[in-house]
């Protein structure tokens, strides 16, 4: 849910308590108000009345009883004679107009005129509070509509424009690369927070590219550091065993020197391949065609699959076609042969299954599954593959992050199986 | 064959010079940028080898110039970045082989073998040693003209034992050639061994001389008097 979306469900449901209340108040105050206002009217007539009744004025009083909201009788009950209160009260009187019962508010009063005592009764008819609560709660169903359709409207405007700037620094975030050497156009805005937040992400991408650059160049550096070197002492053994006459202790030592020097040299050249891979330094990416990949890798390890007797069973539905850059995508591919294959068993198998969307490769081996939190991990390796580096797998997986594909293994029917696809 | 080596590794240029003279090759060392550009304006090359960090200059602007003074010497980086980007810009620039440091020598002067082929016969020809004939073309050989059918890692074998005939090849060396960075094991040496055995057998069935020799321990060693 976006944001602005959710600030106005909570405007909304906050607004909800308060029109209620208000609601109840507003009910409160305008029947206080309207019965006062009757209050004060009931009462001036009933001066007034009062008024006719000393001055005996029989045809104003004639008037007021004819318009039939007043009622004059004279009593003649001693206990009341005193009583001058007046007192009012609620009452239900049949309207005629409307034939049935409305809610009236009604003075009652006692006076006293010349020895005589009249009580009189002055009614009129006042809001009908049913009708009233009906009416408030029509208005709040209409406001909380009224500010629905308008939080909706708002927030589409603002989020198109309001939010515009933000939205655009998102996308930029999105689509960030340090390795571009490039840092996105954020765009314009006068309000703060978009300001300071364009203002704080374009220095850190600055300080992202430099700290990529610097990276960069030092991998590249002990690179070269490194391999000149090595270039010298293979370069030096090479001459050494143009010698004649080595004696056997000699080719030994000679022999031992060139194997560390090989494996040193995989060594560094792995762990600068997985730095590159790190560092994303493999940017172009093509089409490429899985199936002619996997056949190349086999035919590079022929002897090794020959030996073991493995036998490969390919099940190719439609070719794969795996966008991604094409020198990494031979390195995955033969890293998870060479793989397959290391710690396969002696007259084992490998199948190769190939879709239009994914890859899966199960090979024997030892029967139980392998240790998922070591698997991808750097120089794991298995006891009885001592020869290799154990760089293999951590390679291809770190491939597979940076490219966008989802590596993953599973020990089904006793084979190991790492699957490929794209995320 | 003259050969300009550009290198500011001392121990490397010796390395380098040792190994390529001894088949009769001319090799002139520039150790900086500038001592490069000179010769390359003065002189004429078969094969041009240039590192790319030299002092005070960067291999690919060399490159540069090379191409514009039309030579028609074939161009080998030799660099230790082995970073991609110069990879690509170097081949872009004219360059036409990239051999990442470190290499082995017998490597290295395979592939310049191959260079100076394409180069000079268009790659219209055939490699002769004594009875051995070879269309690379074709990847075809002929011992006595007779056609021997060899699989592909043993024709890159023989191919190889001949570019550096007369020297002793290492195991590692092959290994690194057959296999390149997946070379990752020391039991490829049997898959080596069986190869040169089913090689030699091949040959030696079209009447062919025994000229692989193995170095015990080491390698092997095609000898032959030409």
């Amino acid at each position: 849910m976006k944001l602005l979306a959710k600030t106005s469900l909570y405007y909304l449901l906050m607004s909800i308590p308060i029109l209620v209340l208000s609601g109840f108040v507003c009910y409160y105050v305008i029947t206080k108000e309207v019965k006062d206002s009757n209050n004060e009217l009931l009462l001036n007539r009933e001066i007034q009345v009062e008024d006719y009744l000393k001055k005996n004025d029989t045809i104003s009083l004639l008037l007021i009883t004819k318009s039939k909201e007043a009622q004059i009788k004279k009593i003649s009950h001693p206990f009341v004679k005193k009583e001058t209160k007046k007192i009012f009260t609620d009452t239900l009187i049949l309207d005629k107009a409307e034939n049935e019962m409305a809610i009236n508010r009604m003075i009652t009063s006692i006076v006293n005129v010349s020895n005589s005592t009249y009580q009189v009764k002055i009614w009129r008819s006042t809001l009908e509070y049913d009708e009233l609560f009906d009416g408030i709660i029509y208005l709040l169903i209409l406001i909380l509509g009224s500010l629905f359709l308008i939080s909706i409207m708002l927030n589409f405007w603002i989020s198109k424009k309001l939010w515009k700037p933000f939205y655009t620094t998102l996308t930029n975030l999105k689509t960030f690369r340090a390795s571009d050497n490039e840092i996105p156009e954020f765009e314009k805005t006068t309000i703060k927070e978009f300001t300071a937040l364009n203002k704080s992400l374009n220095s850190m991408m600055h300080k992202m590219i430099a700290d990529y650059n610097t990276q960069k160049k030092f991998t590249e550096n002990a690179s070269h550091e490194i391999q000149t070197p090595l270039a010298v002492i293979k370069s030096k053994v090479d001459l050494l065993i143009q010698s004649e006459n080595l004696n056997a202790n000699e080719v030994e030592l000679i022999v031992a020197i060139d194997d560390a020097c090989s494996k040193l040299t995989r060594l560094n050249k792995s762990l600068l391949l997985l730095t590159k891979i790190e560092n994303r330094q493999f940017i172009t990416t093509e089409k490429v065609a899985v199936e002619k990949i996997l056949d190349s890798s086999l035919l590079l390890f022929e002897d090794y699959i020959n030996e073991k007797k493995i036998s490969v069973i390919k099940n190719i539905e439609a070719d794969y076609l795996i966008n991604m850059n094409p020198d990494l995508c031979l390195i995955f591919i033969n890293n998870i042969i060479q793989n397959a294959i290391r710690h396969n068993v002696v007259e084992g198998s490998i199948i190769i299954s190939i879709k239009s969307n994914a890859i899966a490769i199960e090979n024997t081996g030892i029967s139980e599954p392998l240790n998922m939190a070591l698997l991808f991990k750097r120089f794991q390796k298995n006891s009885n593959s001592h020869l290799s580096i154990g760089l293999g797998l951590a390679i291809a997986n770190e491939i597979a992050v940076t490219s966008g594909l989802i590596f993953k293994y599973k020990f089904i029917n006793n084979k190991h199986r790492f699957t490929v696809r794209v995320k | 064959m003259k050969i300009l080596l550009i290198e500011d590794e001392i121990e490397l240029q010796k390395s380098i010079k040792q190994y390529l003279e001894m088949e009769g090759n001319v090799l002139e060392i520039a150790s900086d940028y500038s001592k490069a550009e000179q010769k390359i304006s003065l002189y004429d090359y078969d094969c041009i080898l240039v590192d790319i960090t030299l002092p005070n200059g960067s291999g690919l602007d060399l490159i540069k110039e090379i191409k514009l003074k039309k030579s028609k010497a074939g161009v080998i980086i030799i660099s230790a970045k082995n970073s991609l980007d110069d990879k690509i810009y170097g081949l872009d620039l004219g360059a036409d082989d990239y051999l990442p440091k470190p290499f082995h020598l017998s490597e290295l002067n395979s592939r310049i073998k191959a260079l100076i082929r394409r180069k000079n016969f268009d790659g219209n020809l055939e490699i002769i040693v004594n009875e051995i004939k070879i269309l690379p073309n074709e990847r075809s050989v002929f011992v006595n003209d007779k056609n021997v059918i060899l699989t592909s890692k043993e024709y890159d074998l023989l191919l190889y034992f001949i570019a550096n005939k007369n020297r002793v090849v290492s195991k590692n060396a092959l290994a690194e050639h057959l296999w390149g960075d997946n070379a990752d094991r020391l039991d490829n040496f049997d898959f080596i061994y069986n190869h040169v055995k089913n090689l030699r057998k091949k040959l030696l069935e079209k009447k062919c001389e025994d000229y692989l020799q193995t170095i015990y321990g080491i390698g092997y060693n095609f000898k032959t008097q030409e």
